[in-house]
């Protein structure tokens, strides 16, 4: 047998080969990529449910259960807010005078001037 | 035959026998090299055919599940509703072998299933017939394990709202095959059931922490007066986004039908109501805004006002000279009825007009109430609308009109759908600024000293007007049916947020010495919304009080 012909042969088999092999991955690769959107579709599905049951087990009325019975939590009051992170304190430093939000006011504040306000002041200002 | 064979004959090649041996060779091995040619040539067509061809079903585009209904979501995306995958089961007449078996046998997972009327379907002769939609799972595999031939499932999509009654009013519901009957669902029937429309969501306004805080605080007021009803909402006064919209008695969205007409009905936006006294508010800032009303002018309120047939009282009568401002914070009904006189009825009809007060808002619900007003507009009922009687109209389009008199005199409608960009330039003008102010300072002061002093949170600058309206019974107004409400908003200083809450025949407990009007069952309610709201929508606690009010001379000089 000729050189030439047994190498034209063998290239013919290894072609055939080559193919074969490259078309049966594709073939498991398309398959999976099946799979796979199968999967993702079945995914979204479980997502949309898990984000109800996400919204269910986040719904204030059953937070507010679980706070009642774990937690002593209140609604915040004003003068618990401080207006800047400056003003909390610190366990290491020496207690600083905090200023809270509603309790003192600026040192530009005029004081009440009309007597009206005097007159209420005491019952409706007095922190 | 076989001695005809060429080997036997090697010696004569020339032989015809070989000869035709050889064209016979020549024959088959052109027959089978044709062949062999034909099957290469289709191992090359198939070896370069494109592999789309092969396997077709895997390709094409990432798939997006659509369900056949898009959710509704709150401001911060938390779901209302949803729709989520469930199995309902139907039966194949033709193929049920013992209709009266099979029914008995399925009664024992639905213990509620009508049999006699399922038999009947399944000798209908239809082909397809309803057993039971939307099961549990437990049931479905219970009736799985029954094994009846002639009945399937299939898989349907079942709306969901994980809310529960949170959102009852706001967000509606669906009937069993989806379609929105009620609140936004109907509003947006086609958008939200259009799959053209996508995964797109629908965003409401609302805020579910908002929402709760005063569904909670409604709750306990409409429990602790045995109210009949209780409508309430929290506004934004700059926007006209509506953060929270209730209405009680609620139901489950899940189960609507089980819900009575009473619980669906919605007194916010669907509800007209002849709201009493929080009318003052609207009728101050057209005096000031029209400069027939001055914070200086006063008004003889010594004694009921006779006009007519009709007796005009005031609910805390100070029997004497009262200031404007004292008018409003003390809420006298004699006051604002001359005020009203002095105003005109065609200054008072044209300014209600341009708060919308005469005609059905555009709001995104289905529902929605349309307003009742005298016609002809008499003396009597200018001097009533002075006072919030004689005019009935939604606690959605009141609070809207309110705002327009905090909020520097811009009217904004509401709406219930966030648009994503900020609503600007979306209202029409009807107070001017100053009108505005002075509103401002007299809500303010009705809460340090008026008769809202219970909805006052500090630091927050509550401001607001209480109501308490008799409520129109067969002909005349009945003494001990009131409708008690209050409009608060804060900060003051810079107005932001209105809360409503209307109470529809509360009754007073001793906590509230027997009083049922707006000041002692619907103004502590709002304090406590605001105290708990403030702090989530990120309102600073302020530090001063509201200036304009130190301007406000309350009391006449003559009174000591």
């Amino acid at each position: 047998m000729r050189p030439a012909l047994f190498n034209g042969l063998a290239l013919v088999v290894a072609a055939g080969a080559g193919l074969y092999f490259l078309k049966s991955t594709i073939e498991d690769r398309q398959q999976h990529l099946a799979a796979l959107k199968v999967d993702y579709v079945a995914d979204q599905k479980a997502l949309k449910v898990l984000k109800a049951e996400w919204a269910y087990l986040n719904s204030p009325e059953y937070l507010k259960e679980l706070s009642a019975r774990y937690l002593a939590l209140k609604p915040l009051a004003p003068g618990e807010v401080v207006l800047a992170a400056a003003e909390i304190p610190r366990k290491s430093e020496p207690a600083l005078p905090v200023t809270f939000a509603y309790q003192t006011p600026l040192p530009d504040e005029p004081a009440p001037a009309a007597s009206l306000v005097a007159a209420r002041s005491g019952k409706a200002d007095e922190p | 035959v076989i001695t005809q064979g060429a080997p036997s004959q090697p010696s004569n090649p020339r032989s015809p026998s070989l000869e035709a041996v050889r064209t016979r060779l020549v024959i088959a091995v052109f027959a089978f090299l044709g062949v062999f040619l034909l099957l290469g040539a289709r191992l090359v067509e198939l070896g370069l055919s494109s592999p789309e061809r092969v396997a077709h079903a895997a390709t094409g585009g990432i798939p997006i599940y659509v369900a056949k209904r898009a959710d509704i979501t709150d401001r911060n995306g938390i779901v209302l509703a949803t729709n989520l995958e469930t199995s309902s089961l139907y039966a194949d007449p033709a193929k049920v072998l013992d209709a009266a078996d099979a029914a008995e046998k399925l009664s024992t997972v639905f213990p509620d299933l009508a049999k006699a009327e399922l038999v009947d379907a399944l000798h209908s002769g239809r082909r397809f017939v309803w057993v039971r939609r939307k099961l549990t799972p437990q049931q479905m595999v219970a009736v799985n394990a029954l094994g009846l031939p002639g009945f399937s499932f299939r898989t349907e999509e079942e709306r969901v709202y994980p809310q529960g009654p949170l959102f009852s009013h706001a967000v509606g519901f669906v009937d069993v095959d989806g379609r929105g009957l009620a609140g936004t669902e109907r509003y947006f029937d086609k958008a939200l059931g259009d799959p053209a429309y996508g995964e797109q969501d629908v965003r409401l306004t609302l805020d579910a922490r908002v929402q709760f805080a005063l569904h909670d605080e409604m709750k306990k007021v409409f429990a602790a007066y045995r109210a009949k009803g209780a409508a309430g909402l929290v506004l934004d006064v700059t926007t006209g986004e509506v953060l929270a919209l209730v209405s009680l008695p609620d139901f489950d969205p899940n189960l609507p039908s089980t819900a009575t007409p009473e619980q669906r009905f919605n007194r916010v936006v669907q509800g007209v109501y002849e709201l009493g006294s929080i009318f003052k508010t609207l009728t101050f800032a057209i005096g000031f805004d029209t400069g027939r009303i001055s914070m200086s002018d006063g008004y003889d309120a010594s004694k009921p006002l006779k006009v007519g047939k009709f007796l005009i009282r005031d609910d805390h009568p100070k029997n004497r000279f009262l200031t404007v401002p004292e008018i409003f914070i003390y809420s006298s009904n004699i006051g604002a009825a001359q005020m009203a006189l002095d105003i005109g009825a065609d200054n008072q009809r044209v300014y209600l007009e341009k708060l919308g007060l005469l005609t059905a808002p555009l709001f995104e619900m289905a529902e929605v109430g349309r307003p009742l007003y005298p016609d002809p507009w008499r003396e009597i009922n200018t001097m009533t609308i002075a006072y919030g009687h004689g005019i009935a109209v939604s606690p959605l389009q009141m609070a809207a009109a309110i705002a327009a008199t905090v909020n520097g005199g811009i009217l904004i409608p509401a709406t219930l759908v966030d648009e994503g960009e900020p609503r600007k330039d979306a209202g029409t003008r009807v107070f001017s600024e100053d009108a505005s102010a002075k509103m401002r300072a007299l809500m303010r002061l009705t809460v340090i000293e008026g008769t809202g002093k219970q909805a006052d949170v500090k630091g927050y600058l509550v401001g607001g007007k209480t109501g308490t309206a008799e409520k129109a019974g067969a002909g005349a107004y009945q003494e001990h049916a009131l409708l008690s409400s209050f409009a608060g908003v804060f900060p003051m200083d810079a107005p932001r947020y209105l809360i409503l809450i209307v109470l529809d025949e509360p009754t007073g407990t001793a906590a509230t010495f027997n009083y049922s009007g707006g000041g002692w069952v619907a103004a502590p309610a709002v304090g406590s919304v605001i105290l708990r709201i403030a702090p989530m929508l990120g309102v600073a606690p302020r530090q001063r009080e509201l200036v304009a009010v130190r301007d406000v001379v309350i009391h006449a000089a003559s009174n000591p």
